[in-house]
């Protein structure tokens, strides 16, 4: 999972561009929207993309995606549940 | 004024003048961070970062002035952003792995992020038609001022040169092969130099104590007939004149957009060896900043310069200094001999 | 003391005349074609043919001529495979308005042009870009691929060499192409315009629009409750502007009272959703043609049929109509979203609307948004028209109003 975590950050702070703005406080639980990092909407849909397009997990139910895009642990949390599922 | 020249943080002309070896002029860009909030910066592609900077800087110069509108004139508009998205597209079977090259690739991306940062929500235009953007957003804030919907225009000229744009372009010999830029109108090949820059005024209705002098008197714009004529030029610039209330006589100095092109540089010739009096001076400045869309920006700038110092700088001075002051100057330029542009400024202190 | 610069005022603000249209779009090929899909209530939107794409099942508004057969009405012969799909559209849609509008030699009136669109030659860009990238084979056709390639073609053809220009600002191009051109007349610098938008159908647009997720799956259902997105168009409408000072009586099919351009300065792609953008378009487009919200007639709207764009455009309506809402449609259900060609397009159907005298319909409507006192009219009734609104709304927050009159 702390893997996972890891690569998770590394993935978001890429598709998003973040290398110069993201503190060293960013960890698995800091908020994504709204405080902490504070992304928009035009960055929910690129997270969207990133689940889909690298982790092949679609999620269409906007209650769903609010759940999942809280922080780096429960995307991760999600990612881990599908691969479960799709042993 | 974002150019390949040291212009970001000039007040006037800058007092060195940058030399390159290349095909193309690149800008010299500010720190970025100075100018934009590093959370809205991390999306911006470069366009978008040099359009915001020098909008910023202009406010910043004329006291934060709020616009009455923000137009926007780029020939290319995002077209970095557009590549990568179109690539995606065709590459990758339209699996997109991202949605912002798609936003930031409408034309009127830099408009409309002024337009959000200063959360300004008056007349918004983006102008994208090659040769003419900058001039067309130039005449529409002429227009607003007359109709009196706007005292104070943010407008502007950018494009930014891609590395797909040359290869594209090198393709049609748009191109020399790569050369000192203070050697562009000696070198007798076809072709000229790429350049790039982002450029913004305030056109207001009211003049200020401590802001430049320049008025501007006429922005006239024309595709020229095929096969091109000579005369023509000289026509539509008697023309011009004359509806702005003078005439050649009276034209004290020329900017011409010569880019060194063998081939195209003959109707700026031309004017300058037939058509202007003799006292009148004429200027260059396309070694300075390179061939590109809107290349007219960096002329009405460096004009604007020239009539507030009533000084030509040497490195744009294509004839002998006169002594006559400068009332009157005029801006000529043509991309490769399809979009011709004129504007006439003339100094407001006479 | 005298105002010298009223009386200047007057004399400086001719009024602007519609006296020529040009049109072709997924409902049919000239005014007629598409008129007889509004009383039939027949939509143009159907499934993609024109390329293939991952994306096949989405719905789309297609022109239903492929580029050999809209080069022939272009009155294209030579050389047809250098003219981009845009083009070949703009071509048909401003012959029809010039014919139209009775022009004959450009140069007996001041005549300039002024037009729109989004992606410009992206069709182009989508055969050739990745060959060019790898060599000149195909270096012929460069000069088509950006967004002045159909605007010069166009003014190729009918000679007009001063005042040419081309506006992009998204889905609101074409509106800002007419409100340039009016203004144009207006400040005395021309005395007639040839105006327009158009945007072909591309994998690039189809693909950003699906990324944004707006895309709807079922076919556009502008102001239903149940509305699930956009469907993407294509064509282009052209019209003739001309100075009342300069126009044919006989021509004359209605007038461009006013307009107005403003920007949400909200965000890259959505309107607020208290309609902050929209009504201050429709406020100052009233405030510029000189009349009230009670003398307005009908709406043509944006209604692209997304959640937002309804929301947000039906509750500027509700705010500035109140209690006097006139009949509102969106045309979008029968020629899809057509992008740099929408604000002319529908600037023609309200021209159309106030020539015939008949409402506009919208189409796939059932259930009334619960948000809004109003669901969109829905046939083409007979309807006295004195004053239309004509709403483009678009990305990068540029909204624009166009207010068009009887003559």
């Amino acid at each position: 999972m702390d893997q996972l975590i890891k690569q998770l950050k590394q993935d978001i702070i890429e598709a998003l561009s973040l290398e110069d703005v993201v503190a060293d406080d960013f960890n698995a639980d800091t908020p994504l929207f709204v405080e902490g990092l504070g992304l928009d909407s035009i960055d929910a849909l690129e997270l969207i993309l990133l689940m889909e397009r690298k982790y092949g997990i679609k999620i269409e139910d906007p209650k769903e995606r609010r759940n999942v895009l809280r922080n780096v642990r429960t995307m991760a949390e999600c990612i881990t549940n599908h691969r479960n599922i799709n042993r | 004024m974002i150019s390949p020249q040291s212009t970001c943080n000039a007040t006037g002309f800058p007092a060195e003048v940058v030399e390159s070896v290349a095909d193309r002029l690149i800008c010299i860009e500010p720190d970025y961070r100075e100018h934009i909030n590093p959370i809205q910066l991390r999306r911006m592609p470069r366009i978008l970062r040099m359009g915001l900077a020098s909008a910023q800087i202009c406010l910043n110069r004329a006291n934060n002035v709020s616009p009455d509108a923000i137009i926007v004139g780029t020939g290319l508009g995002c077209l970095d952003n557009l590549e990568k998205f179109l690539l995606e597209v065709l590459d990758h079977d339209e699996h997109v792995t991202s949605v912002l090259p798609f936003i930031n690739s409408t034309h009127n991306a830099v408009a409309a992020q002024i337009a959000m940062l200063l959360r300004n929500h008056s007349y918004n235009i983006t102008y994208c038609h090659r040769g003419f953007s900058f001039e067309s957003a130039l005449q529409d804030a002429l227009m607003l001022i007359e109709e009196k919907q706007a005292k104070n225009v943010l407008m502007g000229g950018i494009d930014e040169c891609t590395d797909d744009f040359m290869k594209l372009h090198g393709y049609l010999g748009y191109w020399k092969k790569p050369l000192s830029n203070l050697r562009l109108l000696a070198d007798k090949s076809s072709g000229t130099i790429a350049g790039e820059g982002s450029a913004f005024f305030i056109i207001s209705s009211e003049s200020s104590p401590d802001l430049p002098k320049a008025v501007i008197e006429g922005v006239h714009t024309f595709l020229a007939p095929k096969p091109f004529d000579e005369n023509n030029v000289a026509q539509e610039i008697a023309q011009f004149l004359q509806k702005a209330g003078t005439d050649r006589q009276e034209v004290d100095a020329v900017i011409l957009g010569l880019n060194g092109d063998a081939v195209y540089d003959r109707s700026y010739w031309a004017l300058r060896n037939n058509y202007f009096a003799g006292h009148t001076e004429f200027m260059y400045y396309k070694h300075l900043c390179g061939e590109y869309y809107t290349a007219g920006a960096f002329a009405l700038w460096l004009g604007s310069v020239v009539l507030e110092n009533q000084n030509i700088p040497d490195k744009t001075r294509l004839t002998r200094k006169s002594s006559r002051p400068i009332r009157y100057l005029l801006l000529y330029n043509h991309f490769r001999n399809t979009e011709h542009s004129l504007i006439l400024l003339k100094n407001g202190q006479f | 003391m005298y105002n010298k610069s009223q009386k200047y005022k007057q004399v400086m603000y001719p009024r602007v005349y519609v006296t020529g249209i040009g049109i072709i779009s997924a409902t049919g090929n000239g005014t007629e074609e598409t008129l007889d899909s509004f009383f039939n209530l027949r939509t143009g939107i159907g499934k993609l043919s024109l390329f293939r794409s991952t994306h096949a099942g989405i719905p789309v508004a297609e022109v239903k001529y492929n580029n050999t057969i809209l080069a022939g009405h272009a009155g294209i012969y030579e050389h047809v495979n250098t003219f981009t799909r845009n083009t070949l559209l703009a071509l048909v849609a401003s012959e029809q308005a010039v014919n139209n509008s009775g022009w004959t030699d450009t140069q007996e009136k001041h005549t300039g042009m002024v037009w729109a669109t989004t992606v410009g030659g992206m069709d182009f860009n989508e055969q050739y870009y990745r060959s060019l990238l790898e060599s000149d084979q195909h270096k012929d056709i460069i000069g088509t691929l950006d967004s002045a390639d159909c605007t010069e073609k166009v003014a190729a053809r009918f000679n007009i060499r001063h005042q040419v220009t081309t506006i992009s600002t998204a889905c609101s191009s074409s509106a800002n192409a007419i409100m340039l051109g009016a203004r144009l007349i207006r400040t005395n610098r021309l005395q007639r315009v040839l105006v327009g938008g158009s945007d072909s159908l591309t994998r690039f647009t189809l693909n950003g629009f699906n990324a944004l997720e707006i895309l709807s799956p079922t076919g556009c259902r502008p102001f239903d409750m149940n509305r699930n997105g956009l469907t993407i168009g294509e064509g282009a409408a052209a019209l003739i502007l001309e100075s009342e000072e300069t126009a044919e009586p006989d021509r004359i099919i209605c007038e461009l009272r006013g307009y107005a351009n403003v920007n949400e300065a909200f965000h890259a792609t959505a309107s607020t959703v208290d309609g902050f953008g929209a009504l201050l378009a429709m406020e100052k487009a009233l405030e510029s043609a000189r009349l009230k919200p009670l003398e307005i007639s009908y709406i043509n709207a944006h209604g692209t049929g997304t959640e937002i764009n309804d929301l947000s455009e039906g509750r500027a309506i509700e705010k500035l109509f109140g209690n006097h809402i006139p009949p509102v449609s969106s045309t979008k259900a029968f020629t899809g979203h057509t992008l740099g060609a929408a604000g002319a397009m529908e600037a023609i159907f309200s021209a159309l609307a106030l020539k015939y005298q008949i409402l506009l319909p919208g189409l796939n409507f059932e259930a009334q948004m619960p948000e809004l006192s109003f669901k969109p009219c829905l046939k083409a009734d007979p309807y006295p028209l004195n004053h239309v609104v004509s709403n483009s709304f678009g990305f990068g927050g540029s909204n624009t109003t166009l207010i068009l009159s009887k003559a």
